[in-house]
């Protein structure tokens, strides 16, 4: 055979591998591109984060929340400004933190202050989220390599075999090109496409959220005893990346502010726990100007808490009001500045709310319209009885022809009805039309009111909810 | 280095690739390279084992050799080729002993004195089993009995020999070689031939098939049921049974497929190791066809010099069981492995001594030998009694093997039947490409059944004759199949550890 011949062949060959084989190599181009088509719900929060950090964002955020999934549930960016972002990572460490925050301002420009709030747990121990980091592609193979020297010299190896059997590079290598060792359990999990669809949804949420996607639920905790905190410790390698943290602000200059969040009423500070704290947190920061700590001691009530850490809605709805009243420089911006993208993620809690009271707190000062359809003629017991809402009174809008229900609606920041919304009553419902858009009201199933929480701002209807009348119970929680 | 890591998929064209842009002259030294530096990935301090097997065998062959040219009297040349024979096969078995037996017959010898109530303290010796080292042994020593028996001339060539005991395809797990075949042709350095190259990869890519796609699947369900053999009854005891039945031969057959397959790419033909041992007719049918390249060797080289079937049927009975007793032991230094190759010895004898019965019996019904019904019911009864014995393999001690066949016979439950098998560790998904797999390798077995011995008859090559279309979504499908059990548990092949 001449070499020729021996030239086309090789040639051929290597064709047909490479088209036989298109598959394998189509694989990681494939996950490269479309990770929310494949990805566990669990990451998608995560990959939200991955996405703003590391990419230029054409709005400027100047607050900065970093932290684990209890600080990603505690804080509500739509409670706090129009300017803040909850980087927050469930199961992360300040490990993690520094590279968020490391990733944020090399294609950021940096904010003016930072929220750090990591749990106990997460300090004493030296774990971070070495799989699920690589797995959305967040650290570099540069930072792994400042992880790995790090763990090597501040903790004990063993904490690198996060790893399978492989050594660590070997593992983030096959995170790093996308291996089908790592992704193709995800990917065969996602064939039939459901997995792109609700992740997709999710994205949008906690885009709408800016962030926040932890314990997103108004479940209450129910303790079975005092937890009793009595030591409280930071690992060598979790303090050298609290440090870390900390310079890397000095040197963009940013303020700071490391939080210990609310705790529910059975946390239980025992012996030296509540000085140790302290003590640590005045010997971390003494070196630093710009820095602060502030501990909520105040605990809270375990309605507040969806576990015996994360807050629900309700806990992190109160935690961020009391935070805008403790730092109330950092959100000077906060107060009447409602953007569409703000209003978006208020909407998104209240129509999660089953609490009237709960829900009315909310579209307080703000721009939402709430229409009553009341067939009890109870309204004010209602109101009064549920919502506690002294302020403003709800103030009467029309009436059915056959009297059979009454048209009452409540302004959130005290304006006049909008004009933008058109009302017409008929025997059986209510069409309340926005724009094109018409959604129609029926009474409630039952003795009762129904009523619709209007977004003035997005000009949408946020939701509809209803509360039964009872002869004994009065009015029930709405649904 | 695994066949199915990243670091084989890297290693492997590059080693094809320089072997075809070298001078003919220097492409076995590079393949020997590539062999010794594929044995050290495992752990380089365990390639003083392979080379210490390589220069004994090497030498005993020489020291033959010279022994049949020196003009000595024939009964000195006797003597000397016999001491030199069992010098090679002390020194091999020696080996082969302390690394795999040690521990095992100090372990045995300490219980056989404690039931005679003596306590002994035997010691417990620090090693680990070097990878592939009972395939290799028994390779090199083939080469010795043949050189013994005068069917090949001794390699002079150091290099090309120790290529021949090391030739990484098959080092680490088989097909165990003979000399006739692959040492001949490791004289001419392969020529890069299209047709090989292409049929050598397709091959291959078969081979990952079996692995991946169904035998990786199997071991979840076979290991979650037989780890916990107390846990599980009835139909989830067969079913892990049977899978496990399909697990070893898919891993065994995918390593001795993508071995053929990659020397096929270098220009070798390796032996065929599985012939559809499944559709075996009796158990002396499915040893003809199951690791045909150790059943042979044990037959070339310890049934027949013990006496084969020539001394009589006592001693051909007490042969088979020291064949078969043997093969076990090969397999493992534990009682399981044993007791599966007695049970084998002991069905063969029990089909031996029931064959004229048997005959008889089809004579007097008069029901055609050929018959086709009759020969579904053999290849289903066979593989029962082999499946039995598969029990003994894989439990993890004799008595787990007892409960799973005790337990197997509760009936199953039909009400929680659903619930109940998704929780043996596969779910519907991978359950679904399991039989899916299965299916092909089912049609690809009925295709060689009934096909000619040719290669023409394998399903990659039916494939290959397809038109661009079908071919290529076969090829996908099947590499999509491949991908999507990459993560499933990327288990070692079973026979890494004999």
């Amino acid at each position: 055979m001449g070499f020729r011949s021996t030239l086309i062949n090789t040639g051929k060959l290597i064709l047909k591998c490479t088209l036989v084989t298109a598959p394998l190599w189509g694989f990681p181009i494939f996950c490269a591109n479309n990770i929310l088509a494949y990805a566990g719900s669990d990451y998608v929060g995560a990959i939200w984060i991955n996405d703003l950090t590391q990419t230029k964002q054409s709005k400027y955020y100047s607050t900065l929340v970093i932290g684990d999934s209890t600080a990603n549930s505690a804080y509500l960016p739509e409670v706090l400004s129009d300017d803040t972002v909850n980087l927050a990572l469930a199961g992360s460490s300040p490990v993690d933190g520094y590279y968020t925050l490391e990733n944020y301002l090399n294609n950021n420009k940096a904010p003016k202050d930072i929220f750090v709030s990591y749990m106990d747990y997460h300090l004493d121990d030296d774990s971070f989220t070495w799989n699920v980091s690589n797995y959305i592609h967040k650290f570099t193979l540069e930072q792994n390599e400042e992880i790995y020297k790090a763990i090597e010299k501040y903790s004990d190896l063993s904490v690198a075999a996060l790893t399978t059997d492989n050594d660590y590079e070997t593992e983030v290598k096959k995170y790093l090109y996308y291996s089908p060792q790592i992704y193709s359990y995800s990917v065969f999990q996602a064939i039939d496409g459901k997995r792109y669809k609700s992740n997709t949804a999710a994205y949008e949420d906690v885009n709408i959220r800016l962030g926040r996607y932890c314990q997103i639920t108004n479940n209450q905790y129910e303790p079975e005893g005092i937890m009793g905190y009595s030591t409280f410790n930071v690992s060598p390698l979790q303090e050298y990346y609290y440090k870390r943290i900390l310079n890397l602000c000095e040197k963009k200059h940013i303020a700071v502010h490391m939080v210990k969040l609310p705790l529910s009423t059975d946390a239980g500070f025992i012996d030296d726990y509540e000085t140790e704290v302290t003590d640590y947190y005045d010997e971390l920061l003494e070196d630093y100007d710009d820095a602060d700590f502030y501990w909520f001691h105040t605990t809270y009530e375990h309605e507040f808490f969806s576990d015996a850490y994360h807050m629900n809605n309700h806990g992190s709805f109160r935690f961020s009001r009391e935070l805008l009243e403790q730092y109330p420089d950092v959100f000077e911006d906060s107060v009447d500045d409602y953007s569409r993208a703000r209003m978006l993620a208020i909407d998104a809690d209240i129509a999660g709310e089953n609490y009237m009271g709960e829900l009315t707190k909310r579209i307080d000062n703000k721009p939402f319209t709430l229409i009553f359809l009341d067939s009890t003629g109870n309204l004010s017991d209602f109101y009064y009885m549920s919502v506690g809402y002294n302020d403003k009174d709800v103030q009467w809008l029309d009436v059915e022809d056959n009297n059979s229900y009454a048209l009452w609606f409540l302004s959130g920041d005290g304006a006049a009805f909008p004009d933008n919304i058109q009302v017409t009553t008929s025997d059986n419902s209510v069409a309340v039309t926005i724009g094109e858009e018409v959604t129609y009201l029926t009474p409630a199933d039952g003795p009762g009111i129904r009523f619709c929480v209007i977004d003035n701002k997005n000009k949408s209807i946020v939701c509809t909810r209803q509360s039964v009348w009872d002869v004994e119970k009065g009015f029930r929680d709405i649904y | 280095m695994l066949f199915n890591s990243t670091e084989f998929l890297l290693f492997f064209p590059i080693a094809v690739l320089l072997y075809f842009v070298f001078p003919k002259k220097i492409r076995n030294y590079w393949l020997l390279i590539c062999s010794y530096f594929y044995y050290m990935c495992w752990n380089p301090k365990y390639i003083v084992l392979l080379v210490a097997s390589t220069v004994v065998t090497y030498l005993s062959g020489l020291v033959m050799e010279w022994a049949k040219n020196s003009g000595k009297a024939e009964a000195q040349i006797v003597k000397i080729k016999n001491w030199t024979v069992a010098a090679s096969f002390v020194l091999n078995i020696g080996l082969l002993f302390y690394f795999k037996y040690i521990n095992f017959a100090m372990d045995t010898i300490t219980r056989i004195m404690a039931k005679f109530g003596i306590a002994v303290t035997a010691p417990v010796f620090d090693v680990v089993l070097p990878v592939g080292i009972s395939f290799y042994i028994f390779q090199a020593l083939s080469y010795t009995m043949d050189v013994y028996r005068d069917e090949i001339y001794a390699e002079k060539n150091f290099f090309r020999y120790a290529l021949f005991v090391s030739f990484f395809p098959q080092l680490v797990a088989g097909p165990i070689e003979r000399s006739k075949n692959l040492l001949k042709q490791l004289a001419t350095p392969g020529e890069f031939n299209y047709d090989n190259v292409r049929s050598g990869l397709l091959t291959m890519m078969w081979g990952y098939f079996l692995k991946m796609v169904i035998a990786d699947r199997c071991a979840i369900l076979v290991d979650t049921v037989y780890n916990n053999v107390s846990g599980y009854f009835g139909y989830q005891l067969v079913l892990a049974s049977v899978l496990f039945a399909l697990q070893i031969y898919c891993d065994f057959m995918s390593y001795s497929t993508i071995a053929i397959g990659a020397a096929r790419v270098l220009g070798y033909d390796l032996m065929e190791n599985f012939h559809l041992p499944y559709f075996a007719t009796s158990i002396k049918d499915f040893w003809r066809r199951w690791h045909i390249s150790l059943s042979s060797w044990l037959r070339d080289y310890l049934y027949i010099p013990l006496g084969g079937n020539r001394k009589g049927r006592i001693r051909k009975y007490f042969n088979i069981m020291v064949t078969f007793f043997v093969s076990g032991l090969w397999h493992g230094a534990a009682f399981t492995y044993i007791f599966w190759g007695v049970l084998h010895g002991i069905y063969q004898i029990i089909e031996d001594v029931l064959k004229p019965f048997t005959d008889k019996l089809l004579e007097k019904t008069k029901i055609n030998p050929d018959n086709k019904l009759l020969y579904v019911c053999k290849i289903v009864v066979t593989f029962i009694f082999v499946d039995i014995a598969w029990v003994f393999f894989r439990a993890n001690s004799i008595g787990d093997a007892f409960t799973v066949l005790k337990n197997s016979l509760y009936t199953a439950n039909l009400a929680t039947i659903k619930v109940d098998l998704w929780a043996l560790g596969l779910d519907m998904r991978n359950m679904g490409m399991l039989m899916v797999g299965t299916l092909v390798l089912f049609i690809s077995s009925v295709m060689r059944a009934n096909g000619d011995q040719s290669n023409k008859t394998l399903l990659v090559e039916w494939i290959s004759r397809r038109n661009f279309i079908i071919r290529y979504a076969l090829y996908w499908s099947c590499m999509l199949m491949i991908i999507f059990s990459m993560d499933i548990t990327g288990q070692e092949f079973i026979y890494f550890q004999f």
